[in-house]
């Protein structure tokens, strides 16, 4: 497919967001302000009073609120976006769970913030994970301008239909500028036709009246499983037919890998960390030591076989999963659960630590991924474990934004 | 609301208790309103009123009038022109915590008509307290103990809260009048769906049978006289102008009133006293700005 030039412009991950949601053509925008996701409906106000997008924004007086006209909205068989994080998203808490019921194919971007500071983890997204939503965390601007156009695409799949969360980090990717190639309308019109509902709940144009009936909810639970099942091909689908457009992908898009071909270690890594972890693995690599690296992209649904047909072609010894969360009483995070859940059926099963870094959004730099890194090969080498899971502060992670404001 | 015929959306039987008002309060709304309609009602006795032949909106029970926000929105995008966007929400509903929502949707000028239906308590869950239970009155979390009787401090007045909002029609409204009832939703209707100025809001007091602790046949008689007492004044507010629509000439013991219904049987002479001269200043009040004719 012939591909419209892109224009190459330096914008941060939230602009990244915006500009991809008018090319959406997004028929109804509620939100809220929080810090760091402003910007982005920042942005849309602003594409529509200039005249750039038709779109009803709702300038809502609350999250909670906010969700509940993003769901009176998307029963009226209508595309729709909105944006919050931290606080923000843990206030809609009770109408974020309610989207999915709907079946309402709603996009939210998520700037990842923590509930202690402004700054990124993902202990705001984290209790969504049980809501079904799809979950996917995203490493830069360009990917979040990407993922969003892939998102309303797989959320409003007739296989799928089921609400899409993009989670970037906060500040280091909301707010950080860099080298974006942006879609033309065209090409986008092309990956993204209008959406076209399963079935329009509320439609007051209809000559009959129709009593919809939904079944009992141990079988709508079921259904979404499905629907999330189904998901796991079709975030892979729209990844693969977004490269054939616009020549960008990210892995399968569920995982990515790097430098995991004969490599006895794995890091796990989610969004902007990774960038750093790459570094790492080059350095370790350079020293010879076998140590490779998988980001996590696609976190709900889990790549459960994706995982298990990594470990099965390349027999990791060790696995060292780096995550900004933690379940506080089981002294590890939501992925590395995960993780050991997928793989523990396995004969080959890897030994694994848990590495709970950059909470309240510390920074998570080159000399603790050394360290992590040096533990994970520790482990494979030796087959020893000497701790299951680190804090960043037991391996010398510096608190570098302790937010006092 | 198409033309004179009156076509009913709303499907007997209910699943309300003998006697409710509210299915009158939902009846007369939606069948006045018609089939080009589509209704929000949040967690509350309301959810009992039946079936109806129209779409409802999706909402849980603190974010009606968001929930409505967006379905006036979707609709509008959707191409949908003069659909009436209603909501029928609780006292606990729109009083407390449903009132940061529809604080928000009258200030952003939401196409909705929002009806309240009052029954001075949370009656869904077991007839709790809520801001619009009258000073004194019973309630399981405000029981008549030996140490403190019932509720201890003033509902609030929430048609004068929604007049602050500057919106186009602020009206209350007493199921023994359902013309006067009825009047209001069309006026609600003109000014908000079809002329577009903005949120339109009624109250009308649901004299809830099991919740106030009276006998379900004195319904009719109840609400009547919670206006003739001066408990209940019927007014409007329509785009500033002021008007009290039931006007006695006297106003009649509130004594009267109280004691027909268990939850406030057990008021000394005093607190009634006390109660009545709240209202009869607050009448006073309104006798002004009927006269004013704002
Ligand atoms: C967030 C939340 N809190 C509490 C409830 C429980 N709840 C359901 S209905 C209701 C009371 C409703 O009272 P009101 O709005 O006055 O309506 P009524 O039942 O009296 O008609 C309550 C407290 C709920 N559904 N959601
Ligand atoms: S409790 Fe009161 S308001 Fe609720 S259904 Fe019964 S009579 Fe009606
Ligand atoms: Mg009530």
């Amino acid at each position: 497919m012939k591909m419209v030039e892109e224009i190459i412009d330096f914008i941060t991950g939230n602009d990244a967001v915006a500009y991809a949601v008018k090319m959406a053509r997004v028929k109804v925008v509620a939100a809220y302000p929080i810090t760091p996701q402003s910007p982005v409906t920042e942005k849309i106000a602003e594409y529509i009073n200039n005249g750039e997008m038709d779109t009803e924004f709702i300038a809502i007086e609350g999250e909670h609120s906010c969700l509940a006209a993003m769901r009176g909205a998307g029963v009226c068989g209508v595309r729709v976006f909105t944006a919050t994080c931290g606080p923000g998203l843990m206030y809609a808490h009770e109408n974020l769970e309610c989207v999915h019921r709907d079946r309402t194919p709603l996009v939210i971007a998520v700037p990842n913030r923590s509930y202690s500071s402004l700054f990124a983890d993902y202990t705001d997204s984290m209790p969504e994970a049980t809501t079904g939503f799809i979950q996917v965390f995203v490493e830069s601007p360009q990917e979040a301008l990407d993922t969003t156009l892939q998102a309303f695409r797989v959320a409003e799949d007739h296989r799928v239909l089921m609400p899409f969360m993009i989670l970037y980090d906060g500040y280091v990717t909301s707010h950080t500028g860099a080298t974006v190639r942006l879609p033309s309308q065209e090409d986008v019109d092309k990956f993204l036709p209008p959406f076209k509902p399963y079935a329009v709940k509320v439609d007051p144009s209809r000559s009959e009246f129709i009593q919809w009936e939904a079944p009992g909810v141990p079988i709508q639970e079921m259904e979404h499983e499905q629907a999330m099942e189904n998901a796991r091909e079709v975030i892979k689908l729209a990844n693969e037919e977004y490269a054939k457009i616009f020549g960008r992908r990210y892995g399968d898009g569920l995982l990515e890998t790097y430098r995991v071909e004969d490599a006895e270690a794995v890091l796990v890594t989610m969004a902007s960390m990774t960038g750093t972890a790459r570094q790492v693995i080059d350095m370790l690599r350079e020293k010879g030591e076998k140590i490779g690296l998988i980001r996590l992209r696609t976190f709900r649904p889990f790549p459960i076989k994706e995982f298990q047909a990594l470990q099965e072609k390349y027999s990791f010894k060790a696995m060292g999963v780096c995550e900004r969360d933690v379940t506080h009483g089981c002294r590890y995070g939501e992925v590395y659960g995960d993780i050991k859940t997928s793989l523990y059926d396995l004969d080959n099963r890897p030994k694994m630590i848990n590495f709970i870094l950059g909470l309240g959004g510390a920074d998570i730099r080159i000399p603790t991924l050394v360290t992590a890194s040096e533990k994970v090969l520790y482990t494979a080498k030796t087959g020893k474990i000497e701790k299951e899971s680190w804090f960043g502060a037991e391996i010398g992670e510096v608190e570098t934004r302790l937010a006092a404001f | 609301m198409s033309s004179q015929t009156v076509e009913r959306v709303t499907v007997p039987p209910t699943g309300a208790c003998q006697g409710c008002a509210m299915v009158l309060i939902a009846r007369h709304a939606l069948d006045t309103l018609g089939r080009n309609s589509v209704v929000t009602i949040p967690a509350s006795c309301g959810a009992w009123s039946g079936a109806m032949l129209i779409d409802r909106g999706p909402t849980q029970f603190p974010s009606a009038a968001a929930a409505a926000s967006g379905v006036a929105a979707g609709l509008r995008a959707a191409g949908h022109k003069d659909t009436n966007v209603v909501v029928i929400a609780g006292d606990g509903g729109t009083y407390d915590i449903g009132l940061q929502a529809l604080s928000g949707a009258a200030e952003r000028g939401e196409k909705i008509i929002y009806i309240c239906q009052n029954n001075q308590a949370y009656m869904n869950t077991g007839i709790q307290r809520s801001g619009a239970t009258p000073r004194w009155g019973w309630t399981t979390t405000t029981p008549v103990g030996s140490v403190i009787k019932g509720k201890t401090v003033w509902p609030k007045i929430m048609p004068e809260i929604m007049e602050a909002h500057h919106i186009p029609l602020v009206a209350t409204a007493s199921i023994h009048n359902i013309p006067d009832y009825k009047r209001k939703i069309k006026i609600a209707y003109e000014l908000t769906t079809k002329q577009g100025k903005g949120l339109s809001y009624i109250e009308v007091l649901n004299t809830c049978p099991t919740g106030w602790r009276y006998s379900p046949e004195k319904m009719v008689a109840i609400a009547r006289l919670a206006v003739e007492t001066g408990f209940w004044p019927v007014y409007e507010v329509v785009e500033g102008k002021f008007k009290l629509n039931i006007k006695p000439k006297e106003l009649k013991p509130l004594k009267e009133f109280y004691q027909m219904q268990g939850r406030l049987r057990h008021l000394t002479d005093e607190q009634i006293a006390e109660t009545e001269k709240l209202i009869h200043s607050r009448w006073e009040r309104l006798l002004e700005r009927d006269q004013r004719g704002y």
